[in-house]
């Protein structure tokens, strides 16, 4: 933007021309990158933890470990809350290092290219880090769930693939749904929980392509995190309930 | 029977696939698998088909860039993570409770065990797919025009006996099938199919969802035309198919390469190791 401002008494004058808005790369032309791009990563860490969370237990059902574990422990309950503070705390623990080195090498990668990444607050990259993190051991949590309630991996890792991978890319593949239902499949799947990793919000002052093709999420990253951990409730509820209920 | 039996090799091969087909058959749970598959295809696809709507002169196949055909095919997303499972339960299933020890033991010569599981996965497949693909064409054909996707509007109303229907109809149960052989050759190589679901499905969800973040068009490009899922789609395409980064049949053709690769892979292990 090329202007000036000139001060006389109270008032401030401002002559120029260009836009006095945010930078928003989603305009039509738009620049720079935001630094979200450099945790998509988690969605390859997401196959694992699936994988792992719901083996942790399917395993122990198909050799009949399980038996011998509820023989020692008799409360159900207690071997699954214990299973899923295990297995959610190590996703955790390892997901919080792998988001933070991702963010860091790919802010730096980003601008020794001459790419210009969007900045973000300190306390917003703590929350991308932390929310990448949190959103993966949920997930692992919601998958440990499904496999305690099929007793079988194929079955469980498909399941929550399908909940959480399928919408993932009905939601974000440009043109394959109208707009408003992919913000609707943002707003009720797990995939809402991505909105932890949106570093840019939608200025409404400023008219680009807010959809969750371009990584503009509906809900807030609060929201779109409570939603995923509805899921997994509601999973971990059910898991608790048919292993009180039935005989292994 | 000595004299039914002309040739020792065809014999095996024929054998082994009455074997597979048993097993296959009295599985608990494969006839809802194929049901689903294809039934859940039909539902996803009409689904899809209702949520079209325009009208006026936002109709117009510039404004909306909507392909009939590949809406109607929108179910081949989920068709695919059925028939996937269903070919990983084939191999999966015998590792998991060691029955694929008796199989090695009446079968001894695996390649032909491997490849009657594949004829029999392909066989299976074909018909969930039959029905699935045919019932969402016909889903599309009765649900698109009501809602603005009609001749006057400028579309083609979806129909078999127009040439690219009727490729994207068989391409896309094509592409099912490669799905369940891509599937069954993985689970062959990890031996597990809760391993092997979450590689397949985690082969084929990433490249969309990676490439959707790529700002750099030509590797972003590279990546789609590499991708079983999205190349392999590239059959259902009906409208804009010369901007499209391969013809459809060259997509298809990725999806078979790595179809094939996989079974090589499997084929391989099955031959080194034990069992």
């Amino acid at each position: 933007m090329n202007g000036s401002f000139a001060h006389s008494g109270d008032a401030f004058t401002v002559t120029g021309s260009g836009d006095i808005a945010p930078e928003v790369p989603e305009t039509w032309n738009g620049l720079g990158s935001k630094a979200e791009y450099s945790l998509y990563g988690t969605v390859i860490g997401l196959i694992a933890v699936i994988i792992v969370a719901a083996l942790f237990v399917t395993a122990e059902c198909r050799r009949g470990l399980i038996r011998l574990t509820f023989a020692a422990s008799p409360r159900r309950g207690r071997v699954l809350a214990a299973k899923a503070a295990v297995v959610g705390l190590a996703t955790f623990v390892v997901s919080l290092a792998g988001a933070a080195i991702s963010l860091y090498l790919g802010i730096q990668a980003g601008r020794d290219d001459g790419n210009p990444v969007l900045p973000a607050s300190s306390l917003t990259d703590i929350r991308m880090v932390a929310g990448a993190a949190a959103m993966l051991a949920v997930a692992a949590m919601l998958a440990l769930a499904l496999g305690t309630l099929a007793r079988r991996g194929v079955t469980a890792v498909t399941v929550v693939i399908v909940v959480i991978f399928l919408p993932f890319v009905l939601a974000t593949v440009e043109g394959l749904l109208p707009i408003a239902v992919q913000e609707w499949v943002m707003r009720v799947t797990p995939v809402a929980a991505f909105a932890v990793i949106q570093s840019v919000p939608a200025y409404h002052q400023v008219a680009a392509q807010y959809s969750p093709a371009f990584g503009y999420f509906p809900l807030a990253w609060w929201a779109g995190f409570a939603v995923l951990c509805a899921w997994a409730a509601v999973a971990l509820a059910g898991a608790t309930y048919a292993l009180r209920r039935r005989d292994v | 029977m000595l004299s039914a039996r002309p040739g020792r090799r065809a014999g095996v091969v024929t054998m082994a696939m009455h074997a597979e087909w048993t097993k296959v058959r009295t599985l608990p749970g494969m006839s809802w698998l194929l049901v689903a598959a294809a039934a859940l295809t039909i539902t996803v696809g009409a689904a899809a088909a209702a949520a079209f709507h325009c009208a006026g002169a936002a109709c117009s196949p510039a404004v909306t860039g909507a392909d009939p055909a590949k809406i109607s095919l929108t179910g081949i997303y989920l068709g695919q993570v059925l028939v996937a499972v269903l070919a990983a339960g084939v191999v999966g299933g015998e590792y998991g409770t060691g029955m694929i020890l008796v199989t090695f033991t009446a079968m001894p010569r695996r390649l032909a065990v491997l490849l009657s599981k594949a004829a029999v996965v392909t066989g299976l497949t074909l018909a969930a797919s039959l029905v699935g693909a045919l019932g969402s064409v016909l889903a599309g054909r009765l649900l698109l025009p009501p809602r603005g996707m009609t001749a006057a509007n400028g579309y083609t109303v979806l129909s078999l006996s127009n040439g690219t229907d009727l490729r994207a109809a068989f391409g896309s149960m094509l592409y099912l099938v490669l799905i369940a052989l891509l599937a069954l050759g993985i689970t062959t190589v990890v031996r597990d199919s809760g391993v092997a679901i979450g590689l397949v499905l985690g082969l084929l969800f990433l490249f969309p969802i990676v490439t959707a973040v790529i700002s750099d068009h030509t590797l972003a490009r590279h990546l789609e035309q590499a991708s079983p899922m999205i190349a392999g789609q590239y059959v259902e395409a009906t409208t804009g198919v010369q901007s499209l980064p391969l013809t459809p049949w060259q997509g298809l053709g990725v999806t078979a390469a790595w179809a094939l690769g996989a079974l090589l892979l499997g084929g391989t292990a099955l031959r080194l190791r034990d069992a």
